[in-house]
């Protein structure tokens, strides 16, 4: 029942980090990586969640993870990349 | 696009391709040939899988209720919590409630009937949170015209319901959670289709939600805010005379079940603590929130029923204080224990009490103690206390 203790204090900046990155992803790329990540779906359900081929769920999915490693900090703690950031919100525009 | 650019893309790719179903041993080589190929092959694969899975957290982000929303974090979670702000903004109205309440009886019940126009039609949850900005401003709105607010109140559905010194109410709501009302309380209740929403302006109580997945069943005390959907756990708002200190507090006890908890900003933005929907707290569990602090500390389950003995009437205590002792039989009663002699409010107290008869428990110090008491006189000029000292015995 109980899966962890309380989770009060789980690293909250680090979370925080890729919040931030799904939220400035494309909205669709957002919606797959959400799927994923939040809800642990497949390929085949989030295909079938949203409506669209799971080859695209899979592209979404390479260009997901292809960003979150450019604008998640890694281990050592390196930088976030701004630049980056402010470049993939300016891609929302589009939607 | 350079080298490493085009390694990353190569990795991300594979990445996703390895996660799928049907990823064979032919596949599984075809990666190892291209991991061996080149160095910085596997260097990027490293690196984008080490995100990945950091990205794994975010399954923590998941609702309690089990609800899907694939726009869940269209915003941050950190925005989401202004959301829970504006609602505070509302909390503020409040004052003109709980002053409407302390001149109402014992156990009153405001009970207006629901005439809520401005129930949202919609379960859309994204419809909803679209909306939440107009909501907050409209919050806004209603501070400024704070005359109007308690009308506004009653006009919405939402029930009073109050006790006084040493009183006790249970209550049973419409959607079948029961609900016990401590000792000198105010809350107030307003269920719609969609929520069950709380709000303890004072005092304690004890919330057994009845189960609706559908419907979370939020209590706001102070700036804190507790969702559940069916579980049983008890919420209290201390003042800062309560509190050793000097500071006030809420205190969060889970009983039974889980519950998501959203403390105020302030510990959010110090960043070690998460919104509502990550910071679940577990029976056996309580969490005490202030102004500077936020503790979570585990509860044996005797003493989860000992602290939540007021809802027979009785108080528990075991190796507690005088001090607190008094502490706690002053909050049921008008009539006030004082201890007038230091020596003695380190005394250890243990047993079972009637939290609305003090006079049984001085004289069980006296018998056994060597507590000496000394109550006023009734109908004098003094306050209505009894005054605790020492024999010297002690």
């Amino acid at each position: 029942m109980r899966e962890t203790q309380s989770n009060l204090f789980v690293n909250a900046p680090e979370l925080a980090h890729v919040a931030e990155f799904a939220r400035a992803l494309p909205a669709v790329c957002r919606q797959v990586f959400t799927l994923r990540k939040v809800y642990g779906y497949s390929g085949r359900e989030i295909a079938s969640r949203l409506g669209i081929p799971e080859h695209a769920v899979e592209e979404h999915l390479v260009q997901a993870a292809y960003l979150c490693a450019q604008a998640v900090p890694d281990a050592q703690g390196l930088e976030r990349r701004p630049s980056l950031l402010k470049r993939l919100r300016s891609r929302i525009v589009h939607e | 696009m350079n080298k490493a650019t085009q390694f990353e893309a190569e990795a991300a790719a594979w990445l996703v391709r390895r996660e799928a179903p049907g990823f064979s041993a032919r596949d599984q080589a075809e990666f190892d040939a291209w991991a061996e190929a080149d160095a910085r092959h596997r260097a990027a694969y490293v690196r984008l899988e080490a995100a990945w899975r950091r990205a794994d957290k975010l399954n923590r982000l998941r609702p309690l209720d089990g609800a899907v929303d694939e726009d869940l974090l269209a915003q941050s979670p950190f925005v989401r919590l202004e959301e829970y702000s504006a609602r505070g903004q509302t909390r503020l109205t409040s004052g003109s409630a709980e002053a409407d309440a302390a001149q109402g009886d014992a156990g009153a019940v405001v009970d207006e009937p629901a005439n809520d126009v401005r129930q949202p039609t919609t379960s859309d949850r994204g419809k909803r949170r679209r909306l939440l900005p107009l909501a907050a401003a409209a919050a806004v709105a209603l501070v400024a015209i704070a005359a109007g607010v308690w009308l506004e109140f009653q006009r919405t559905g939402w029930h009073q319901y109050t006790t006084d010194f040493g009183g006790f109410e249970r209550i049973v709501l419409d959607d079948g959670s029961v609900v016990h009302l401590n000792t000198n309380s105010v809350m107030r209740v307003h269920l719609t289709a969609e929520l069950r929403q709380v709000v303890l302006d004072r005092g304690e109580a004890l919330f057994k939600v009845a189960h609706d997945a559908s419907r979370p069943f939020d209590v706001q005390a102070g700036r804190t805010t507790v969702r559940a959907v069916g579980t049983e756990f008890s919420v209290r708002l201390r003042d800062a005379r309560e509190v050793q200190g000097g500071e006030k507090d809420v205190e969060v006890l889970v009983k039974e079940g889980r519950v998501a908890i959203d403390p105020p900003k302030q510990h959010l933005e110090r960043a070690d603590v998460l919104p509502a929907s990550v910071s679940t707290l577990s029976a056996g569990e309580a969490v005490t929130i202030s102004a500077k602090r936020l503790h979570v500390e585990k509860v044996a389950e005797a003493d989860v029923s000992r602290k939540l003995s007021w809802t027979e009437g009785r108080l528990w205590f075991e190796r507690q204080t005088l001090a607190d002792v008094v502490a706690e039989f002053n909050r049921y009663n008008r009539r006030q224990l004082v201890i007038a002699d230091p020596s003695i409010a380190n005394l250890r107290i243990g047993g079972g009490f009637e939290a609305t008869d003090p006079e049984s428990f001085v004289a069980a110090l006296e018998r056994t103690l060597g507590v000496r008491a000394f109550p006023s006189t009734p109908g004098g000029s003094e306050p209505d206390v009894i005054r605790l000292v020492g024999t010297g015995e002690n």
